[in-house]
């Protein structure tokens, strides 16, 4: 069985850190066809663990298929049909033409990234109720995570993961302003959260229709070409200029 | 998008490029499907399965773009044999549609045994302990340095290093029993 600080060696070597004839000095005692079978297996280990995170991705990103609905009786003739159209229409030009109904979210549908959460284990929580209120995050009721998250943090709980799954339920939930206030510290510290809280602190801009604020907060993520919405925001920046 | 956008995108798992296909060719895969036995829930199963594949490949260094081949086709190609494989495994495997859209350069054979090795290693990793899975998770997929991974955890940071260790092989150890036994 390989130790702990050969397989850091063979991390090191799939990271570019250090070359095939360092690692395999580095670990003299394997045959190269021992080394090159160790390589592999790492490899793929590590492509498995990401495929995963891939479908998680995935599942979450993607539209939901939504079941053809079933043929049903008429239950309306067509002069209630034809009278329930009209309403539908005048409530239509009512809701495009009311001053300030407009949420102004084309390009924050565009750009719109929902951040599945991290799997939630309740061994590795010993607090209930922070289970509970990622649970809820995951289940995509951002309402109910708010309230929750938002007890936890009055209760004087206050760490990276309750701030930024309450900014991210804020956003989703169309509360701008409140989302900024609680992403804007994790994107300017490096952490797990520091890339999604800048990235969603765009979205949250682009809610509030403030054209200044998203071009200033792309901008590190357009001076960053490893960040992981590095494209999305260049994107955006073209977007904006037309 | 372009074909090289696209690959790219792939790569770093862009959501962008993900529903940039989803929207130029999951009607395309959802008729192949519907049209053999399958529904639309089945075809964007497929659709997602076709993605990881291509990612797997791009991941592993086995697929490579070439000049004239689209990678369209190939997500189609992949698709299209991922869902004879799956209704093999139903038996329900009567007779799929020949597209006149493949050719024999978009051949998935090896693509496809690249992804499916890569799945049945994902099949063990889904089967470690909770901790391990978030662990590694945490590592590999959402790229999290140790000291963070460790204040997430609430354990040390010797202790994440040690666990991480530990989880890795557990998967090695799956990954090698299931190795020898095909």
């Amino acid at each position: 069985m390989m130790n702990s600080d050969q397989l850091e060696q063979i991390e090191r070597f799939l990271d570019g850190e250090i070359s095939k004839d360092a690692l395999a000095e580095a670990l003299s005692d394997l045959s190269p066809e021992a080394l090159d079978a160790e390589i592999a297996t790492m490899q793929n280990i590590r492509t498995a663990v990401e495929a995963a995170g891939l479908r998680d991705q995935l599942t979450a990103a993607l539209p939901k298929v939504t079941p053809k609905p079933a043929k049903v009786r008429r239950l309306v003739s067509w002069r209630q049909g034809l009278a329930i159209a009209a309403s539908v229409l005048v409530l239509i030009i009512a809701y495009v033409f009311w001053p300030g109904s407009s949420d102004g979210g084309g390009l924050y549908a565009q750009y719109e990234y929902i951040d599945p959460g991290v799997p939630v284990l309740m061994s590795q929580s010993d607090d209930h109720a922070m289970y509970d209120a990622l649970t809820y995050y995951s289940e995509e009721d951002y309402a109910t995570a708010i309230s929750k998250l938002a007890a936890l943090k009055q209760q004087g709980l206050n760490n990276d993961t309750i701030a930024f799954y309450l900014g991210a339920s804020y956003l989703y939930e169309r509360q701008a302003k409140a989302a900024l206030e609680s992403l804007t510290d994790l994107t300017k510290e490096e952490g797990p959260f520091q890339a999604r809280a800048q990235w969603l602190s765009v979205l949250a801009a682009l809610q509030q229709e403030d054209i200044g604020s998203v071009r200033s907060l792309v901008s590190p993520i357009i001076g960053d070409d490893a960040h992981p919405f590095h494209s999305n925001a260049k994107q955006l920046q073209a977007d904006l200029s037309q | 998008m372009t074909n090289q956008e696209i690959f790219e995108g792939i790569a770093r798992r862009d959501n962008r490029t993900f529903l940039y296909l989803y929207k130029e060719y999951q009607a395309q895969i959802q008729r192949m499907v519907e049209k053999n036995s399958g529904n639309a829930e089945d075809a964007l199963d497929i659709f997602q399965e076709g993605i990881i594949a291509l990612w797997t490949n791009i991941q592993q260094g086995k697929f490579q773009l070439r000049d004239n081949a689209k990678i369209s086709s190939y997500l189609f190609a992949l698709c299209k044999n991922l869902w004879i494989s799956k209704l093999r495994k139903r038996k329900d495997f009567k007779s799929l549609e020949e597209s006149n859209e493949l050719s024999d350069e978009e051949d998935t054979e090896m693509l496809l045994a690249e992804h499916e090795k890569i799945s049945e290693l994902e099949k063990h990793f889904r089967q470690l302990g909770e901790a391990c899975r978030k662990l590694l998770s945490l590592f590999y997929y959402q790229k999290a340095p140790l000291k963070s991974i460790a204040a997430q955890m609430q354990i040390t940071e010797k202790t994440a290093k040690n666990n991480k260790y530990r989880c890795m092989q557990s998967l090695r150890s799956l990954y090698q029993q299931n190795a020898a036994k095909s």
